[in-house]
C-alpha cells in the first residue's frame, strides 16, 4: 500500500518536473528569438553607423519619428546610433547569460526527471516481482 | 585460415539503424530547404538592389521626368519628377539622409556587398548540410544493404598473410550477405584434400628451413617415404585439433635439399589448413582438384628447385589440379578443425605466391602452372 502511495507521489513529482522543464524550454526558445531580433538590429545599426561615418559634415540627416521626418544634427545622430549599438550589445550579453543560466537549469531538471523515472521503474519492477 | 580471433565483423546496420539514418537525413534536408529559402530571399534583395541602382543611375540624366503619380490605391495623376539628382535615402533604423544620385549609388552598392557576403556564408552552410545529408543517406543505404565493417589487428609477423587475406576479404564484402563463404560442399571436400597436400608440402619446406637454420647437412632424402611424413602430419593434427592459433610444428625427418636455400631468407609464416576429415588418405594421390594459389606457388618453387629428383611428385600434382580455388581461407569449418602448419619460405617464392594469390583468376590454374613450368 505504501509503495503504491510512494509511486503516486513520484508520478506527481515527475509531472511537475516535466511541466517545469517545458516552461524552461519555452523560455529558452523565446530567448533565442529575442536574441535573433537583437542580432539583426545590431547589424542594421552597424550599417547605419558606417553610412553616417561616410557622410560629409553638412549632410542633412533626418529621423523618422511616427509620421514625421525630424531633422537631426549629424553628430547627434551618430552619437545616438553608437549608444543604440552599445545598448544592443549589452542586451545581447545579458541574453547570453540568461540563456546559459536557463540551459543549466534545464539540464538539472532533466537529470532530476531521469532520476524520478528510474525510481518509478524500480518500484514497478519491485511490484512485478512481488 | 581466417582466424576469427584476428578481426571483428560488425554489420553497419547494428551501429546505425537504417531508419535513424534516414530520419537524420530528412532532418538535414529540411534544414537545407530552410537555408535555401533564406538564400532565395537574399537573392531577391540583390536583384531589387540592382534594379534600384539602375534606376537611380538613370534619374539624373534628365532635368525632369514625366511620371504617373500614385494617388491613393486606385488613382494615378500625371506628374513630373523634378530634382532628379536628390534622393532621400533610408539608412536603416529610421534614419534618413539627403543624398545625390551618385552618393546613393555608392550606398546601394555597399549594401549589395553586404548581402553578397551573407549569401556566400549561406552557401557554405548549405554545402556543409549537403555533405552531411549525403553521408546520412549513404549510411542508410549501406545499413540497408547489410554491409559489414571488418576490423583486423595488424600483425607484423604475418603481414604478407594478412595482405592476401585482406584482398580476399574485400571481394567477400561485396556479397550482399557480407559474409565470406558460399563454397559448395563438393568444393569443400576437394579443398580438404588439396589443403592436406599443401600442408604436407609446406611442412616439408618448413623442415628444410629448420634444418637449414640448424646448419644441419642431412642427406638429400627428397622423396622420403610418404608414410613417415603422413605420420608427422597426423601428429600435428592431433596437437592442434580444434585450435585456431598458429602452431609451429618442428618435425625431425625428411630434409629436402636445404642446400638450395643459400641466399638470405625472409621469413614469413604461411598458415595452412589441415582438415580433419580424411586423415589417413594417401596424400599424394587422387582428387586434388583445388589449390591454394599461394601455397601452390610455394610448391612450384620448391619443385622447380628440386626438379631433378622430385619430378614425379610435382607432375602428379600438376595433372591433378584442374581447378584452382583460391579461397579456401573462407571455409569456416576448416578454420576451426584444421591444424595449422607454419613454415618459412625464401623471398622470391613468397613474392610469387603473394602476387598470385591476390591477382590470380580462380578459373585457369593449370595453364598458368604449365606456363610457369615450361
Amino acid at each position: 500500500m505504501s509503495s503504491s502511495m510512494a509511486h503516486r507521489d513520484l508520478q506527481r513529482d515527475l509531472e511537475n518536473k516535466a511541466n517545469e522543464l517545458g516552461k524552461y524550454q519555452k523560455d529558452i526558445a523565446k530567448n533565442h528569438q529575442l536574441r535573433k531580433k537583437y542580432t539583426i538590429q545590431l547589424g542594421e545599426n552597424e550599417l547605419v553607423l558606417k553610412e553616417l561615418d561616410l557622410l560629409e559634415e553638412d549632410a542633412n540627416v533626418y529621423k523618422l519619428i511616427g509620421p514625421v521626418l525630424v531633422k537631426q544634427d549629424l553628430a547627434e545622430a551618430n552619437a545616438n546610433v553608437r549608444k543604440r549599438i552599445e545598448y544592443i550589445a549589452a542586451e545581447l550579453k545579458r541574453l547570453d547569460a540568461t540563456l546559459q543560466d536557463m540551459e543549466d537549469k534545464q539540464n538539472s531538471k532533466r537529470e532530476a526527471i531521469m532520476k524520478v523515472q528510474q525510481k518509478i521503474q524500480a518500484i514497478q519492477a519491485g511490484k512485478a516481482k512481488a | 585460415m581466417e582466424a576469427p580471433a584476428k578481426g571483428t565483423v560488425t554489420p553497419i546496420a547494428s551501429l546505425f539503424s537504417e531508419e535513424e539514418a534516414r530520419k537524420a537525413a530528412s532532418y538535414v534536408e529540411e534544414k537545407i530547404g530552410a537555408k535555401r529559402g533564406e538564400m532565395n530571399r537574399l537573392q531577391q534583395f540583390v536583384d531589387e538592389n540592382a534594379n534600384l541602382i539602375n534606376l537611380v543611375a538613370k534619374l539624373p540624366d534628365q532635368l525632369h521626368h514625366n511620371v504617373m503619380v500614385p494617388f491613393g490605391k486606385m488613382a494615378f495623376f500625371p506628374g513630373r519628377l523634378i530634382h532628379t539628382n536628390e534622393c532621400l535615402v533610408l539608412l536603416g533604423e529610421n534614419y534618413y539622409s539627403d543624398r545625390t544620385s551618385k552618393q546613393t549609388i555608392d550606398i546601394l552598392s555597399r549594401r549589395d556587398k553586404t548581402i553578397q557576403s551573407q549569401i556566400r556564408s549561406l552557401k557554405a552552410e548549405i554545402d556543409d548540410f549537403q555533405t552531411e545529408a549525403s553521408f546520412f543517406t549513404t549510411t542508410a543505404s549501406e545499413a540497408a544493404e547489410g554491409l559489414v565493417e571488418i576490423r583486423e589487428e595488424f600483425e607484423e609477423e604475418e603481414e604478407e598473410e594478412e595482405d592476401s587475406s585482406a584482398t580476399l576479404l574485400q571481394s567477400g564484402v561485396k556479397e550482399p550477405s557480407g559474409l565470406p563463404g558460399g563454397e559448395t560442399a563438393e568444393d569443400e571436400v576437394e579443398d580438404d584434400e588439396f589443403a592436406r597436400i599443401m600442408s604436407r608440402l609446406n611442412e616439408l619446406e618448413m623442415q628444410e628451413e629448420q634444418e637449414g637454420e640448424d646448419g644441419d647437412g642431412r642427406g638429400e632424402k627428397h622423396d622420403s617415404p610418404i608414410e613417415s611424413e603422413l605420420d608427422t602430419v597426423k601428429g600435428i593434427r592431433g596437437e592442434t585439433n580444434k585450435k585456431q592459433e598458429t602452431t609451429l610444428s618442428v618435425p625431425k625427418n625428411a630434409s629436402i635439399g636445404e642446400s638450395r636455400y643459400s641466399e638470405p631468407r625472409v621469413r614469413s609464416k604461411v598458415i595452412e589448413v589441415l582438415p580433419e576429415k580424411h586423415p589417413h588418405e594417401d596424400q599424394s594421390r587422387g582428387g586434388i582438384d583445388q589449390q591454394n594459389a599461394e601455397t601452390w606457388k610455394d610448391f612450384q618453387a620448391t619443385s622447380r628447385a628440386k626438379a631433378k629428383t622430385d619430378v614425379v611428385a610435382s607432375r602428379k600434382i600438376e595433372v591433378q589440379s584442374p581447378i584452382q580455388q583460391p579461397e579456401p581461407k573462407f571455409d569456416a569449418n576448416k578454420a576451426f578443425t584444421g591444424s595449422i602448419v607454419e613454415h618459412a619460405l625464401n623471398l622470391e617464392t613468397n613474392l610469387h605466391g603473394q602476387k598470385q594469390s591476390s591477382v590470380s583468376q580462380p578459373s585457369k590454374p593449370v595453364s598458368r602452372f604449365k606456363a610457369q613450368r615450361r
